[in-house]
C-alpha cells in the first residue's frame, strides 16, 4: 500500500472521525446537560472523599464525578470528555497490539470508544462506568506487558484484581479476570490451563470472600456490581448499548486473535501484513456500529426535559420555549419549567398558552406528586414566587437526591439569607467554596455573611423577603398557597398570576373574576388571556362584558373569529378543534372549549416513611 | 573627618555603609523583639474560635477539643496548661489547631480536678495579639468512652442515606454499625440499648427487609413485633434493665408540613399505646393502663426497672386538627413488677396544665434522682420544635426547672452516661438546621454545665456534613458486632411475635 492511501487511511480517516466524535460529543451528547441533570458532587475535603472509601466501587464513583466537573462548562467538558475517549482508544490499540501488532487495530479501537461515546446520551448513565473500563484496560495492559512469565502473570494479575475490586466494584473485576485468561494462554499449555483454572477461581472466591467477611455490601452486588448505587442513578435502565460496551474489548481480543491465525496461517502474537480489504471492513464496521449506536441510545424527549430545566434555570426563556414545544410526548417537568421560564422573564400571561397546558392547574403544582425527582424544579418555582419556605424545603429534600448539589447549595445561601438563618448560610457558603466550580457565587454572596445588612440592600434578596406569607400549616391546595403570598404581600405580582392563571385553568372564572378588579396594580397594558376570559366569563353568563370591561379590539375580533368556527362545526369537536387550533391554539378560549375539564387531585402526600 | 576603616577580606568598608549596617541591626533587633509573643498586644477579648469551646467542664478522657481560630492572623500560638503538666505549645501558620492526642490525653489525665487554661495569640498586622484566656474544668468524672448515633442525610421527609456509627469519644475514631447502603437503603432508626451496654442493642430496619434486630449478650435476632392485637410493630423502645423486656410504643404518626421556619415539620401522633416485649418468648404483651384512648408514647424505664415513664396526651378528635398536631403530653409513669409480670396503676408525674408546655422524650439518671426530658409548645417530636428545651425533674420533690445548658434553637433527645455525670443531648444551635451531639457535665447539685460539641479531627468537618446526627447515646464499650453480620440477619426473614392477652 502506498504511503498517501495509508495516510489517509489510517491518519486522516481517524483525525476526521475523532473530529466528528467531538462535535457530536458537542452537539448532541451536550456534557452541559449531562452535568445539569446529575449535579455530580465533589468537594476538596478528606471527609467528602472519606464517603467514597467504604464500599468497592466508590473510588470510580469519585474520580468519575471529578472528571464530571468539567462537564460544568460547555467547551471544556467535551474537550475533556474527547480526551478521555482517546485515552480508551489507546488503551485498546495497544491491548490489541499485544496479541497481533496491526494498523487494523486502530480502527478496531474505535468501536469501543464509539460506545462510549453514545452511553452519556442517557443522562442517568453513571459515568463511573467509562472511568472502570479505562481501570480496566489500564491495569490489563500492564499485565500483558509485564507478564513475561507465569509468576509475573500471576503477581499483577492478583494485584490489578483486587485494585480493580475495590476501586470500581466486582462486576470490573470479573471483567478484568476474563480479559486476562487471553493473556494467560500464551504459555505451555499446561501452564496456561493452570493460569486459567487459578484466574476463574480467584474471580469466583474473592468476590465472595470480601462479601463474607469485609465489606458490608448487599447480596446483588457480590458478582455484579457495574452500576452505583447512588439514588440519581437509580432510574438508569442499562440499554443495549451498555451491555456491547462491557464485552466489546473481549470480542475484539477475540477477533484479533482469529484474525491472526486465520490470515497469516502463523502462531499467535507475530506481526501480520496490512490488508486493504479488512481495513475497508473495519471503516464500515465502525460506521455501522456509529450509526446503530446512536439509534440504539438516542432518546430525543429525555435530553429535550433536561434542555429545557437547564434553559430555564440559566434564564433563556426562547430556548426553554424551544426544547419545550419540540417534545413528541407531554411532560409534566417540561411543562412547569416552560411556566417557571415564561414568569422569571414576565411573559407568563403572554405565553402561557403557548405550550399545551394539558395537565391544567396541576403544571402550577410542582410538587403535586411530591416526586423527588421534581425537587430542584420545585425549589426554583417556589423561589420565583417568594414562597421561601417551601424552597428552602425543595432545596434541603433535592439534597437526598442529589448530595451537595451546587444548584440546591446555592439556593439554600439565598433562602438562608432571606429567613435571617446567616449560620446556615455560612455554611452552605463554606460548602461551595470547596467545590471546584462557579466561584462567583461564592464571592457575590460571602460578603453578606459578614456584613448581615447587605442582605436588605440585595434587591432580589429584600423583594423575596418582603414575599414571606405568614407562618401557619402549609396548605395543600396550590391555590391556597397563592392566596397565602397575596396576603402577605399585594405586590407579589407572580403570586397574582399564577392565582389567576389558576381560576382560568380551573374554569372559577366567578374567582377570576372577582380578583380582577386588581389587574390594574399589576399590568399597564391589557392581557389577551384575561380578556378573553372576560368574554367568556359574558358568554357563559349571557353578560353584555363588553360594556362593563375595556376589551381591546383584536381581543373581540379574536372571540368573534372562535365563535365562528364553533357554530360552523356545531356538533364536530374534532373539526372545531382542528380548524380552531392554527390561529388560536393559545387563547384561553381554545383551552376552555377543548382541553378543560381535566380531574386534578390537589391533595398533599404524607410520608408516612419518613426515618422518624 | 577621619573615618576608621575596617578591613574585611581585604576590602575596606566605608563609615556611611558600617552606620547603614549599624542602623538596620538594630531596626531588626527591634522589630523582632516586638514580632515576640512574649510582647503581644493584650486584646480584651475572647478570641473567635469554632466550636465555642468556653469556659467548659470536660470528662477528663475526651478526645482533644480541636477548634478553629476565626480571628485574622498570618501567624498562630496556642499554650494549652493545667497544672504542673508540660505546657502544650502549638505554632503553626494553618487557623486549624490539631491539638497532639498523646500530651493532651496525658494533660487530663493527669489534672483530673483541675483547671486547663487556653491562650491564643495571632500574628495579624505585623504584631502578636494575645486574646483573653480560656479556662476549662477538667471534671473528676469519666465520660463513658463510646457514642453511638445515626447519621441521616435529611432535614425534612424524603430520605435515602443513612448509618448507625459508633465513635470512640477518647479519640476520634468512627467506625459503622451498619450503613444502609449495605441493605439496599432501607430506614434504619431507634438504635437503643440496655443502660449503655453495648452488648444489649436494638435497631428497627424499615421499609426494605423491615424487622427489629435484637442483639442480646451475644445472641443476635430479628423479630416482627407487629401482631393482629397491635396497631403497628414497635416504634420507640426502652429496655427494662433486666435486659429481657423491652417497652416500645406503638401506634400510627404521620408528618406534617408547615410554613413555619420554626417548626417546619408537625408529626400528627393519631393514636399510639405502650406494649411490652419479651425477648426471651418472643411475646408481645400491654396493660389496660397504658393502652387507653389516650396516647401513650415514649416509653422509659427507671433505671431499676420499677417503674415505666411515658407521655401521656388526650385521644385526637377525628376530623380536629388541633387535637391531632397540637396537643400537650404530659409525663406519667406505671410501676411494674418484672418478676410477676404485673402493672399497677398509671400516675401523673407532671402535667402539661402544669408546665403549660408539652413533655417528652423522658430519660431518668442512672442514680434515679432525676428525670431530663424536653419540652416545647406542642406535640412530642420537639427537634422540629425552634423552641423545645431540655428540662430536669427532680423525681422526688417533683420540682422541674429549664437546664442552664439550652439555646434558641432546638433541643431533643438526651442520654446519661452510665455514671449519671454526663448528658448527650441533640442540637440544633450550631446553624440551626442541622442537628449535632452536645456533651454536658450534670452535678451532684443538679446544674448542667455549659454543653460542647461532639470534638472531631478536623473542627471543619462540621461545615461540610450535611447530615443530622439523630439520639446519640453513650455507651461504656465498643458494639463488637460487624457490619456483616447485621447485613446478614436484615436479609433474613424475621421471627413472628405472638400477642399474649
Amino acid at each position: 500500500m502506498d504511503k498517501k492511501t495509508e495516510r489517509i487511511l489510517f491518519f486522516l480517516i481517524p483525525s476526521a472521525y475523532l473530529l466528528l466524535a467531538f462535535f457530536y460529543i458537542l452537539l448532541v451528547v451536550r456534557p452541559a446537560f449531562y452535568f445539569h441533570h446529575v449535579q455530580p458532587p465533589f468537594l476538596l475535603s478528606l471527609d467528602f472523599f472519606a464517603r467514597y472509601l467504604d464500599y468497592p466501587g466508590g473510588i470510580a464513583g469519585l474520580l468519575a464525578n471529578f472528571f464530571m466537573q468539567s462537564f460544568y462548562y460547555n467547551f471544556i467538558g467535551p474537550i475533556v470528555f474527547l480526551c478521555i475517549i482517546l485515552v480508551l482508544m489507546w488503551l485498546t490499540v495497544k491491548l490489541m497490539n499485544v496479541i497481533c501488532t496491526s494498523k487494523l487495530n486502530y480502527i478496531l479501537a474505535l468501536i469501543p470508544s464509539t460506545f462510549a461515546i453514545f452511553l452519556p446520551n442517557d443522562y442517568n448513565f453513571p459515568f463511573s462506568v467509562i472511568v472502570s473500563m479505562l481501570l480496566v484496560l489500564a491495569l490489563l495492559l500492564l499485565l500483558a506487558k509485564k507478564g513475561k512469565s507465569p509468576v509475573s502473570i500471576l503477581v499483577f494479575y492478583l494485584t490489578g484484581a483486587v485494585l480493580i475490586y475495590y476501586i470500581s466494584g466486582s462486576g470490573f473485576m470479573l471483567l478484568f479476570s476474563v480479559l486476562a485468561l487471553f493473556f494467560s494462554a500464551r504459555f505451555k499449555l499446561w501452564t496456561s490451563l493452570s493460569l486459567v483454572v487459578f484466574i476463574s477461581g480467584f474471580a469466583v472466591l474473592f468476590p465472595r470472600i470480601a462479601f463474607e467477611y469485609i465489606f458490608a455490601i448487599p447480596p446483588g452486588y457480590m458478582y455484579f456490581y457495574f452500576l452505583p448505587p447512588e439514588i440519581y442513578f437509580r432510574t438508569y435502565q442499562p440499554s443495549a448499548v451498555f451491555y456491547i460496551f462491557l464485552l466489546v474489548v473481549p470480542v475484539l481480543l477475540i477477533i484479533n486473535v482469529i484474525m491472526a491465525r486465520f490470515l497469516s496461517g502463523k502462531v499467535l502474537f507475530k506481526k501480520i501484513n496490512l490488508l486493504k480489504l479488512n481495513t475497508m471492513i473495519a471503516y464500515g464496521l465502525v460506521m455501522l456500529v456509529a450509526c446503530l449506536g446512536h439509534q440504539a441510545s438516542w432518546q430525543g424527549d429525555e435530553k429535550k426535559i433536561v434542555a429545557c430545566d437547564y434553559y430555564c434555570y440559566h434564564n433563556d426563556p426562547g430556548k426553554t420555549a424551544g426544547a419545550a414545544t419540540s417534545l413528541a410526548n407531554y411532560s409534566f417537568a417540561v411543562n412547569v419549567n416552560y411556566n417557571l421560564a415564561m414568569s422569571k422573564a414576565g411573559r407568563l400571561t403572554d405565553e402561557f398558552f403557548g405550550f399545551f397546558q394539558m395537565t391544567g392547574t396541576d403544571a402550577l403544582y410542582p410538587d403535586v406528586d411530591y416526586l423527588s425527582e421534581m425537587g430542584l424544579i420545585s425549589m426554583d418555582y417556589y423561589y420565583d414566587l417568594g414562597y421561601i419556605s417551601e424552597a428552602r424545603h425543595w432545596a434541603y429534600e433535592s439534597l437526598v437526591y442529589y448530595p451537595y448539589s451546587i444548584r440546591a447549595l446555592q439556593m439554600l445561601v439565598k433562602v438562608h439569607l432571606i429567613t435571617g438563618e446567616y449560620g446556615a448560610a455560612e455554611r452552605c457558603i463554606n460548602i461551595l467554596n470547596k467545590e471546584l466550580i462557579d466561584k462567583e457565587f461564592v464571592h457575590k454572596y460571602a460578603p453578606c455573611i459578614k456584613d448581615t445588612t447587605m442582605v436588605s440592600a440585595d434587591r432580589e434578596l429584600a423583594e423575596k423577603r418582603s414575599f414571606i406569607p405568614a407562618r401557619h400549616e402549609l396548605s395543600p391546595f396550590i391555590d391556597r398557597r397563592f392566596r397565602e403570598l397575596l396576603e402577605a404581600n399585594s405586590r407579589n405580582k407572580s403570586a397574582y398570576e399564577h392565582l389567576m392563571l389558576f381560576y382560568l385553568l380551573d374554569s372559577q372564572l366567578d374567582n377570576f373574576m372577582l380578583l380582577y378588579k386588581d389587574v390594574g396594580n399589576y399590568y399597564d397594558k391589557p392581557v389577551d388571556i384575561y380578556e378573553e376570559a372576560i368574554l367568556m366569563y359574558g358568554e357563559m353568563k349571557h353578560i353584555a362584558v363588553e360594556s362593563q370591561y375595556i376589551i381591546s379590539p383584536a381581543t373581540l375580533a379574536r372571540f368573534q373569529a372562535f365563535k365562528q368556527i364553533i357554530s360552523q362545526y356545531r356538533g364536530n369537536d374534532m373539526l372545531a378543534r382542528k380548524a380552531a387550533y392554527r390561529d388560536m391554539g393559545k387563547t384561553y378560549m381554545y383551552y376552555l372549549r377543548f382541553i378543560y375539564p381535566r380531574i386534578v387531585k390537589p391533595e398533599i402526600i404524607n410520608n408516612e416513611d419518613a426515618p422518624i | 573627618m577621619h573615618l576608621y576603616n575596617i578591613k574585611v577580606v581585604g576590602r575596606i568598608i566605608p563609615y556611611r555603609i558600617r552606620l547603614l549596617f549599624l542602623v538596620t541591626a538594630c531596626m531588626l533587633v527591634i522589630t523582632g523583639c516586638s514580632h515576640q509573643p512574649e510582647n503581644a498586644l493584650v486584646v480584651n477579648a475572647v478570641p473567635k474560635i469554632f466550636p465555642e469551646y468556653y469556659d467548659l467542664t470536660i470528662p477528663p478522657n475526651i478526645a482533644p477539643l480541636n477548634f478553629v481560630i476565626k480571628e485574622p492572623g498570618s501567624k498562630f500560638r496556642v499554650e494549652i496548661s493545667a497544672g504542673e503538666s508540660k505546657k502544650i505549645l502549638i505554632r503553626q501558620r494553618s487557623p486549624i489547631i490539631k491539638i497532639p492526642r498523646g500530651a493532651w490525653r496525658k494533660m487530663l489525665s493527669g489534672n483530673a480536678g483541675e483547671n486547663l487554661t487556653l491562650d491564643i495569640l495571632t500574628f495579624h498586622n505585623n504584631k502578636w495579639n494575645r486574646f483573653t484566656r480560656i479556662n476549662h474544668k477538667i471534671a473528676t468524672d469519666p465520660i463513658d468512652p463510646y457514642l453511638a448515633y445515626r447519621l441521616v442525610y435529611t432535614v425534612y421527609l424524603k430520605w435515602y442515606d443513612m448509618g448507625i456509627y459508633q465513635r470512640n469519644l477518647t479519640g476520634f475514631r468512627e467506625r459503622p454499625v451498619i450503613v444502609n447502603s449495605s441493605t439496599e437503603h432501607s430506614c434504619i432508626n431507634c438504635h437503643t440499648f440496655e443502660r449503655n451496654d453495648p452488648s444489649r442493642m436494638l435497631i428497627h430496619f424499615r421499609i426494605l427487609h423491615p424487622g427489629t434486630l435484637i442483639w442480646n449478650k451475644g445472641r443476635l435476632s430479628k423479630v416482627d413485633t407487629r401482631t393482629p392485637n397491635t396497631p403497628s410493630p414497635g416504634v420507640y423502645p426502652s429496655w427494662h434493665p433486666d435486659g429481657k423486656h423491652i417497652a416500645f410504643s406503638v401506634g400510627k404518626i404521620s408528618p406534617r408540613l408547615t410554613t413555619r421556619l420554626n417548626k417546619p415539620v408537625d408529626v400528627a401522633d393519631w393514636a399510639s399505646d405502650l406494649i411490652l416485649y419479651d425477648t426471651e418468648k418472643n411475646i408481645v404483651s400491654t396493660s389496660p393502663e397504658i393502652s387507653t384512648d389516650r396516647r401513650e408514647n415514649m416509653p422509659a424505664w427507671s433505671p431499676d426497672g420499677k417503674y415505666l415513664y411515658f407521655i401521656s396526651a388526650p385521644e385526637a378528635k377525628k376530623g380536629d386538627v388541633e387535637s391531632l398536631l397540637h396537643a400537650k403530653y404530659s409525663l406519667m409513669r406505671i410501676a411494674y413488677d418484672a418478676a410477676l409480670d404485673t402493672w399497677g396503676q398509671a400516675e401523673m408525674i407532671l402535667s402539661s396544665d402544669v408546665t403549660g408546655m408539652s413533655i417528652s422524650k423522658p430519660s431518668v439518671s442512672p442514680d434515679g434522682k432525676y428525670l431530663v426530658c424536653s419540652m416545647s409548645d406542642y406535640g412530642y417530636f420537639t427537634i422540629f420544635h425552634k423552641g423545645s428545651d431540655l428540662y430536669s425533674v427532680n423525681l422526688e420533690t417533683r420540682e422541674y426547672k429549664k437546664l442552664e445548658l439550652n439555646s434558641s434553637s432546638a433541643e431533643s433527645h438526651s442520654c446519661w452516661s452510665s455514671n449519671g455525670r454526663w448528658l448527650v443531648f441533640s442540637s440544633k444551635r450550631m446553624d440551626g438546621v442541622l442537628t449535632r451531639p452536645y456533651i454536658a457535665y450534670f452535678d451532684t447539685n443538679g446544674v448542667a454545665h455549659t454543653p460542647f460539641v461532639l470534638p472531631q479531627q478536623n473542627p471543619e468537618m462540621y461545615d461540610r456534613l450535611l447530615a443530622n446526627f439523630n439520639l446519640p447515646e453513650l455507651l461504656t464499650g465498643k458494639i463488637s458486632l460487624t457490619p456483616v453480620e447485621i447485613r446478614d440477619i436484615v436479609f433474613k426473614d424475621p421471627q413472628k411475635s405472638e400477642f399474649e392477652k
